[in-house]
């Protein structure tokens, strides 16, 4: 990996090699819950009411069970 | 006799009347001074480095920055060695579409986003002030510029020693940058 050096007063710009330790240095990666996976992919509270009220409750059920199920507890 | 004649001479400026439009920025000892523009379409970190002691505020302003990755963005000050730790660090999110707004907390830098996404182009004019010896305050106002989504946020860290670098990366420090323009201004 690299980064972008830049001298503020030169104006140089240097790229540099990431040593392993600065590598090694870097967080592990963390990985969203499945609340937050699910927050992000349900419709918008307008989209939602606006389904309930032209296709009706099982329709809106059926919208919200598809994301519980491409995102079930403990992901 | 021009400015920087009187300065080398070490003349004593009190009482005398300078002409108007003489003192421009160039020919002051401690300059408002714009840096040279860095295109963010590589490397997963923009390190401006060399800051003189001087500096009392830097100004960061990205321009339609992405990366090729979800990790937010946030920005890291030091002297030798960049602080990792210690900045008390909120990114503020308000969403009009949604008419939501919600935040995270960092504590690794300054966080300048909340769930940004992979190739999303970030606006932001952001300030870290001196306040006091080796305390700096930050503070920052940003836009994706898709959904009209704003960030913002304030934060601040007790460095302990003068500032002579700024970085800009991301939380997980691997996203890499493919897109758009950053420059710092100190004064």
């Amino acid at each position: 990996m690299q980064r972008i050096e830049v001298n503020v007063q030169t104006g140089v710009q240097t790229i540099v090699n990431m040593t392993a330790e600065e590598i090694a240095a870097l967080p592990e990666p963390v990985l969203p819950t499945y609340q937050e996976l699910r927050a992000a992919a349900y419709p918008s509270i307008a989209d939602q009411l606006d389904k309930i009220y032209h296709e009706g409750i099982d329709a809106w059920k059926e919208t919200i069970s598809a994301v519980k199920a491409e995102y079930p507890k403990g992901v | 006799m021009s400015i920087s004649k009187i300065q080398d001479a070490g003349v004593s400026l009190t009482g005398a009347a300078l002409p108007a439009g003489s003192v421009t920025p160039d020919l002051l000892a401690q300059p408002l001074t714009s840096g040279t523009e860095v295109a963010t379409t590589s490397g997963t970190a923009i390190d401006f480095t060399g800051i003189p002691s001087w500096v009392k505020k830097i100004t960061l302003l990205m321009k339609a920055v992405s990366t090729n990755g979800g990790s937010d963005y946030i920005v890291r000050i030091g002297d030798t060695t960049l602080a990792t730790s210690g900045y008390t660090s909120v990114a503020n999110y308000v969403n009009p579409g949604a008419n939501s707004c919600t935040g995270t907390a960092y504590y690794g830098g300054f966080i300048l986003t909340k769930d940004i996404n992979s190739g999303t182009a970030f606006t932001a004019t952001c300030t870290i002030t001196l306040q006091s010896s080796g305390l700096y305050v930050w503070a920052f106002i940003g836009n994706n510029g898709l959904s009209g989504a704003g960030f913002f946020g304030s934060s601040y860290l007790d460095l302990g020693s003068t500032l002579n670098r700024v970085t800009l990366t991301t939380v997980n420090g691997t996203d890499t940058f493919d897109a758009g323009l950053i420059n710092i201004m100190y004064e």
